[in-house]
């Protein structure tokens, strides 16, 4: 039997709070389930994840989007108040939360599948823990360990934005903006694409909360409504302190040669950056299902389109990790020289 | 030694958070096992504090993140850390490659060697414990 679990239905709030109130939560060791949705758009990046090698910084500064880096894994995400947000902090220890990861996620993701068929969308879990309809991603989440809990959050997405998506996150050049939007397009769906506009606009925000909190309390048991009391809400005024701050936001990390952005799971775009024995060389590619399915070379190499030809007839179709493979070895021909 | 398909070298230590400790002179070598590397899939990023950092055992020394799940690496001993494995900056998939060679994560001194008595040695202690961990995460449901 499941102790009562807390449910913080805040609704509409601040930005900062749609994310302080679960990692306060978190770092109090207090389980609870937080719905909410921002009062304003932002940008939200991995723990792993350093926004200036992943975002338009400059670009975000002048829309006024704020920067979030959270304590949980995960990709850089565009948000705002047409995704409504769902975030489960249990302890470590719950019966729920198991090494095997994709256990974790196939359980406290049915929760959300269901909503979204209750409301009339063939959701299914894609592993590792998106959920998708038809193929196209709906839902995006992540988990992460803080203090002695888990927090695995996500959102109900009424509407995605795919054009301000691509916008905020850095590109190498306008062409891999074009073509991880193009793929944003055709790859991700929401409520309003699935069941029309006119349906999606006549549902309630609160009705999609009742519906989440119903099937999330099959999953985690009796959800008893809270409200921000004043222990969590020093919590998360200490913790804005420190989560909010710059060095905290835009902490630096060492570039990489090799950048993946995920559009759903399986399709990922890819960019690389070295040497190769002929010059600078930056390699744009798509991999499916671990699969190469589109390659395209800029830089200095005096035969570039050759050695486009050469790579796209060996790789294509082939294991994205041995195309790395190949450029890294080209750069490493390139140090040798 | 092999353990239903899970490579668990007899000689190294092991922490029930799925971690390796090699002896290496009074120095201790750790990094993330075989069962926790294939159960996490892809490893897309480690943590690596700064060299002199203060460790306590059973506390936080760092953070892994794979399949989307930012997971905490705790420390197995009282002690300092005094040397990282600055390949997994670039390359942290190499513990997915070679976990207990390549892949390996911390270097660390122990203020006392005796902990290592709490962690699981010996195919006596660790057969049972691998196995009971497989019956408990590694089998759907």
């Amino acid at each position: 039997m499941l102790d009562t679990m807390h449910l913080y239905r805040l609704g509409r709030v601040s930005w900062q709070e749609s994310q302080l109130a679960y990692h306060a939560l978190a770092h109090l060791g207090r389980e609870g389930l937080v719905l909410c949705s921002p009062e304003r758009p932002y940008v939200s990046v991995g723990y792993s994840q350093d926004p200036a090698q992943e975002l338009d910084l400059a670009y975000c500064a002048e829309a006024g989007l704020p920067v979030f880096r959270r304590e949980v894994g995960g990709g850089a995400v565009y948000l705002d108040r047409h995704q409504l947000f769902w975030q489960v902090v249990l302890k470590r220890n719950h019966p729920l939360v198991s090494l095997n990861r994709q256990r974790f996620y196939n359980r406290l993701l049915a929760p959300v599948v269901a909503a979204y068929q209750d409301l009339g969308a063939p959701a299914r879990v894609a592993p590792v823990n998106d959920v998708a309809v038809g193929g196209r991603r709906i839902a995006g989440t992540g988990a992460g360990e803080i203090g002695d809990s888990v927090a695995f959050v996500g959102n109900l997405m009424r509407r995605f934005d795919c054009a301000a998506m691509a916008r905020v996150l850095r590109a190498p050049d306008e062409a891999f903006r074009r073509c991880f939007h193009g793929h944003m397009e055709s790859q991700l769906t929401s409520l309003r694409r699935e069941l029309g506009a006119k349906r999606e606009a006549a549902l309630d925000d609160e009705a999609l909360y009742d519906c989440l909190a119903a099937r999330f309390a099959e999953v985690l048991g009796p959800l008893e409504k809270r409200t921000v009391d004043d222990e969590l809400r020093s919590a998360m005024e200490r913790l804005g302190r420190r989560l909010l701050s710059p060095e905290w936001t835009y902490r630096r990390r060492k570039p990489r040669p090799h950048r993946k952005v995920k559009v759903r799971a399986g399709l990922f775009l890819h960019h690389w950056k070295g040497q190769s024995p002929e010059g600078h060389l930056e390699a744009q590619f798509t991999s499916q299902d671990h699969k190469v399915v589109e390659l395209r070379l800029q830089g200095e190499a005096v035969d570039l389109q050759r050695l486009e030809s050469r790579l796209l007839a060996e790789f294509m179709g082939r294991d994205a990790r041995s195309l790395q493979k190949r450029l890294s070895s080209l750069a490493a021909r390139a140090k040798a020289a | 030694m092999e353990i239903s398909g899970y490579n668990f070298p007899e000689e190294l230590f092991y922490d029930p958070e799925h971690y390796w400790v090699r002896v290496e002179g009074d120095e201790l070598v750790m990094g993330m096992d075989d069962f926790a590397q294939k159960l996490a899939g892809d490893i897309v990023f480690v943590q690596l504090p700064d060299e002199g950092k203060k460790l306590k055992k059973g506390k936080k020394l760092a953070k892994v993140e794979s399949g989307k799940w930012l997971g905490k690496i705790l420390s197995p001993v009282n002690g300092e850390l005094i040397a990282v494995n600055e390949e997994l900056e670039i390359s942290p998939e190499l513990i997915n490659q070679d976990c207990y060679g390549a892949g390996w994560m911390y270097r660390l001194k122990a203020k006392d060697l005796s902990e290592l008595d709490d962690l699981l040695h010996g195919a006596e202690a660790i057969t049972p414990w691998v196995e009971a961990e497989i019956a408990k995460h590694a089998t759907e449901g």
